[in-house]
């Protein structure tokens, strides 16, 4: 099992007992005479069948409190996610915090900072990167580099999972688009991972068809489920993050009833991300102090609850540079989601919104990952730590503590330190060429790639994995969600194998 | 006055009680048992007068627990900081958090990345920078560039000083140095301030006499000091942080006991940075998890004595530039210094070790300050952000919140957006000619430079300082502290620079 970073003392909270108890009232009274719009009948018959008022025509379902609280004290409160290689399985919730590789649907070339589809190559060379990096606790293949060069959208998520389960035996994120789940399962049990998959919903409080169809086949196969909550606030949601919290609170509920209605006892874990948009531009903005809040008062929300968290708040910057700006909006809101119980943080090399990633941007985090995950382990403090004896040995100046054997016992146990940053005193750093930690992360990226070997999948399983493939395209081709157009440029794609 | 930022939520807390306690008693068994060298006759005096165990010879003092609580509890919790502009003035202390310019020796060429000695033009630019910057509440025009093209030491600070308060009305901050404080003082009681001035503790456990000296002087014209106390842990500290916390918070409370019998009553705030060296290397490191630990742990135990806190996690980076690296390691430890409770934060514009500064780069950090500043100030949970009315009106899809007059009415208030950073849509920003956050940066410095015009001094306050320089300048020039050589540079670069 991978250890994760486990936080040492209490997260911080923003909200009082007293605003937690208006918003938990409030989204309850908002599920009970408003409810959700779900559009999946036999679902709306189990809801009835469980108590709730249920109009099948308008496909709203109201929830009686009762119901919902039960629920919520059913939900577990933490999971193993298996991976390829038994040594990488986490155990999600409680105190501790896992890092998720990001997202980005584009390649970015560091050169001119522009944008384009990736090719095979560079979504392998991005896993093995996510699969070397010791602060990478889960990897995300589904969703890095979803425009692909010569393959249809629908099959680009399955291409993407089956190269990061090639080239990382960590646990595996997927999601739900057009029954894609169903190859996923497939691909998933063929390795004998777990994965956690991701299923939309769309706010304000409405589920469709496919994220509850896939919700059901991933919980019969017993992989949990993350509903994802995303509320840009002054359109999907009230302006205000007290508003747009209780309305994600109420559809957090809806999910957790119809988890535990689907099967008793089925864990699953929520992903947020509340935030303004630009009312200026009206565009979408991401790494703002409002997005950090609201990530800080739903973990707390939903910590009261004991349901797991999945943070995304910092996954991406505004910036379409890896730069100033990518830093902090991506590390702040990081650092406020973990220190206030978010479980699995969605991270390492995504920005520009959602548009790029880059493997070399992926590094960088890595070491932010490392920093925050550094300062969650806190402080030791101990008779031999306080080292009281030993201030009064060395006394006051010319006193000093460089050759103590404290200091020669305890110095590694207490420092941390990035890996590709510049650390170099100034005359150092000039006569070595001046490299900066972007310098830096290149040099590293291409030393993982000259050395680092991922777990092999074995000869069976690469060609269950390639069945699978074969099963999803054909399926897709017959269902005409691939043209005959996309069909030749895919076939050509794969057999020059870019 | 200004208002700076009130954190409206509980302090992150690393410490459990009886872990404060540990450190408390620890730090007070220090004290009496190994004690403080003071090599000060006056200071050896008064603390033999107030109980303390004196050896004369030794410069050595012991101080009895119950003296060294009694003189905590004597100091303020808060202090008045008087600007040049009493809108301007300070309260430092309580749930408030001020920003306060940053420091680093050199100007930053940002070609280059090489630093060099700052021009007179140069301090008045980034002074009138530091005066337009919102989030720089605290100006410090004497701490950065102290390395000044033809200035001689000595009167580098008195120099940066003037500069500081002829182009920013903001209060300030001093230091001392070889008896600068008579000159400090004067200045200040000619133009109507107080300052915040700094005052030097050296590791482990002695304080020299010349601060002692200047450290009388401030408290007898009613200024507030500022006691520092930095360690590198390993050497001046011992290498665990909860040792070297305990060490820190002995020679506070020296400070507290010195400060208190000179004056009772007198203010003080403490001044502090603990941080690791790299082992390997022998360099000091700055901006890791490590140091802002040991802040946050100092902040939490300041904050039991109602001693206001300045802090400087994240007031530098080890990166040359300004990127990526610098960003993270700069905005994270300001971040836990201001959840953790500290008072003033030294931040914007300093970076590379203390060794660099460049305007552009406060303007950058200011809006990491305004980050930090909007998430403290926390969320408002009332029965109209909380909109559960509206959330039941608008119910599932199609319905939005666009158009509502609850979003026209709350989004300001709900949205915070930095001032220089590249919040444009993709294809806006290639069209725009992909412009980053450091060319914004860029940008906004010439307009400020152009537009903002500080409140000059008046002509009597002018002539006063003048007569002051003039004062200090022959003070030095008698006394020996400027060679000849130096004399004649020093006369050039006036020539020059008017």
């Amino acid at each position: 099992m991978i250890s994760g970073f486990t936080r040492k003392y209490p997260p911080l909270e923003i909200l009082t007992p007293e605003e937690m108890e208006s918003i938990h009232r409030g989204a309850l009274y908002i599920l009970q005479t408003t409810g959700m719009r779900i559009e999946h009948d036999s679902l709306l018959k189990q809801l009835s069948e469980r108590g709730c008022q249920v109009d099948l025509d308008e496909k709203r379902v109201r929830f009686p409190p009762g119901l919902v609280e039960e629920c919520l004290r059913q939900c577990p409160s933490g999971f193993v996610l298996k991976a390829r290689n038994r040594e990488k399985d986490l155990m999600v919730g409680g105190d501790t915090v896992y890092f998720m590789q990001g997202m980005g649907m584009r390649h970015v070339d560091l050169d001119t900072w522009e944008t384009r589809p990736a090719n095979a190559a560079e979504h392998r060379e991005a896993m093995t990167v996510a699969d070397a990096l010791e602060n990478t606790h889960l990897a995300e293949g589904w969703e890095i580099y979803t425009e692909r060069q010569g393959m249809p959208p629908i099959m680009a998520v399955l291409e993407n999972l089956a190269s990061a389960i090639r080239y990382s035996s960590k646990t595996q994120v997927a999601g739900n688009i057009q029954d894609s789940e169903v190859f996923a399962i497939k691909m998933a049990k063929a390795v004998g991972t777990d994965l956690l998959p991701e299923i939309d919903m769309a706010s304000p409080l409405t589920i469709y068809t496919g994220a509850i169809e896939a919700a059901r086949r991933y919980i019969e196969a017993d992989i949990p489920i993350t509903p994802a909550l995303s509320i840009t606030m002054g359109s999907e949601g009230p302006a205000t993050m007290a508003g747009s919290v209780v309305l994600a609170v109420a559809m957090t509920m809806a999910w957790v009833v119809i988890t535990q209605v689907i099967k008793p006892g089925a864990p699953m874990a929520l992903h947020h991300g509340i935030g303004p948009m630009d009312m200026r531009r009206g565009n979408t903005i991401l790494g703002t102090p409002i997005e950090g809040l609201t990530s800080v008062m739903m973990n707390q929300m939903l910590r009261r609850y004991g349901v797991p968290i999945w943070t995304t708040a910092g996954f991406a910057s505004n910036s379409k540079k890896i730069d100033y700006q990518a830093a902090y909006e991506k590390a702040l809101p990081s650092l406020v989601s973990l220190l206030s119980g978010g479980h699995v943080h969605l991270f390492q090399g995504g920005s520009a919104i959602e548009l790029l990633y880059h493997p070399v941007l992926s590094i960088l985090d890595d070491d932010v990952a490392g920093w925050i995950g550094r300062f969650l382990e806190g402080i030791t403090v101990t008779d031999e730590t306080l080292a009281i004896d030993l201030i009064n040995q060395v006394g006051p100046i010319p006193g000093h503590y460089l050759s103590t054997a404290h200091t020669r016992e305890w110095w590694r146990e207490e420092q941390w330190l990035p890996q590709a940053a510049d650390l170099e005193a100034y005359p150092v750093w000039v006569r070595s060429g001046k490299k900066d930690a972007l310098a830096l992360a290149q040099e590293r990226m291409e030393e993982i790639l000259s050395t680092h070997k991922p777990d092999p999948l074995t000869p069976e399983q690469e060609q269950s994995i390639e069945d699978v493939l074969r099963e999803a395209r054909q399926f897709y081709r017959d269902r005409g969600t691939i043209s005959d157009a996309e069909w030749s440029t895919y076939m050509q794609t794969l057999e020059m194998g870019t | 006055m200004i208002k700076g930022f009130t954190r409206s939520f509980k302090p992150l807390e690393l410490l459990t009680e009886e872990e404060v306690e540990s450190i408390h008693r620890g730090a007070l068994y220090v004290l009496a048992r190994t004690g403080m060298r003071v090599e000060h006759e006056r200071a050896l005096q008064l603390c033999a007068d107030g109980g303390c165990q004196v050896d004369f010879e030794e410069r050595r003092v012991r101080y009895p627990p119950a003296l060294v609580e009694e003189c905590l509890r004597q100091c303020p919790s808060s202090y008045v900081l008087k600007a040049r502009n009493p809108d301007l003035d300070l309260m430092v202390g309580g749930d408030t958090m001020y920003f306060m310019q940053g420091m680093g020796m050199r100007y930053l060429d940002l070609d280059t990345r090489e630093t060099r000695p700052a021009t007179a033009a140069e301090h008045r630019q980034a002074m009138i920078v530091a005066d337009a910057l919102e989030n720089i509440h605290l100006a410090d025009g004497v701490f950065f560039y102290m390395e000044r093209e033809g200035i001689p030491p000595i009167m580098v600070m008195l120099e940066n000083l003037i500069s500081g308060l002829r182009y920013s009305t903001k209060a300030q901050q001093f230091g001392y140095q070889k008896d600068c404080s008579i000159f400090a003082i004067k200045i200040a009681e000619a133009l109507g301030i107080n300052l915040d001035a700094e005052l030097d503790t050296v590791s482990p456990l002695t304080i020299f006499g010349d601060t002692l000296e200047a450290a009388f002087r401030y408290v007898e014209a009613g200024i507030p000091i500022q006691p520092t106390v930095s360690i590198t842990m390993g050497s001046e500290g011992p290498v665990t942080k909860a040792g070297s916390i305990a060490l820190s918070m002995a020679m506070v409370m020296a400070w507290a006991v010195i400060t208190q019998l000179a004056k009772p009553g007198a203010p003080m705030s403490v001044q502090h940075g603990t941080g690791p060296m790299d082992m390997r290397s022998g360099g000091v490191i700055f901006g890791t998890a490590d140091g802002a630990l040991g802040s946050a742990m100092m902040n939490q135990m300041l904050r039991r004595y109602q001693i206001p806190s300045c802090a400087s996690a994240g007031f530098s980076s080890n990166a040359k530039g300004i990127d990526y690296q610098v960003a993270y390691e700069k905005s994270l430890g300001a971040l836990i210094d201001a959840l953790s409770g500290n008072h003033l934060q030294i931040f914007q514009g300093g970076s590379r070790g203390e060794l660099s500064y460049h305007p552009v780069l406060s303007i950058l950090d200011d809006d990491v300050a305004g980050w930090i500043g909007r998430f403290l100030e926390g969320v408002t949970t009332t029965d109209e952000t909380l909109a559960i009315d509206l959330i039941n009106q608008v119910g599932h899809i199609p319905g939005h919140y666009l158009g509502t007059a609850h979003t026209r009415e709350w989004w300001r208030e709900e949205q915070w957006l930095p001032q220089s950073a590249d919040l444009e849509a993709y294809p806006v920003w290639v069209r725009s000619g992909k412009k980053d956050a450091l060319t914004l940066a860029q940008e906004r410095m010439e307009e400020i430079l152009a537009t903002h015009k500080p409140t000059p001094l008046t002509l009597e306050q002018e002539q006063a300082v003048k007569d002051i320089l003039q004062e200090a300048r022959q003070f030095y020039r008698d006394r020996g502290t400027i060679s000849d050589r130096e004399w004649s540079a020093y006369m050039a670069a006036f020539v020059a620079d008017s």
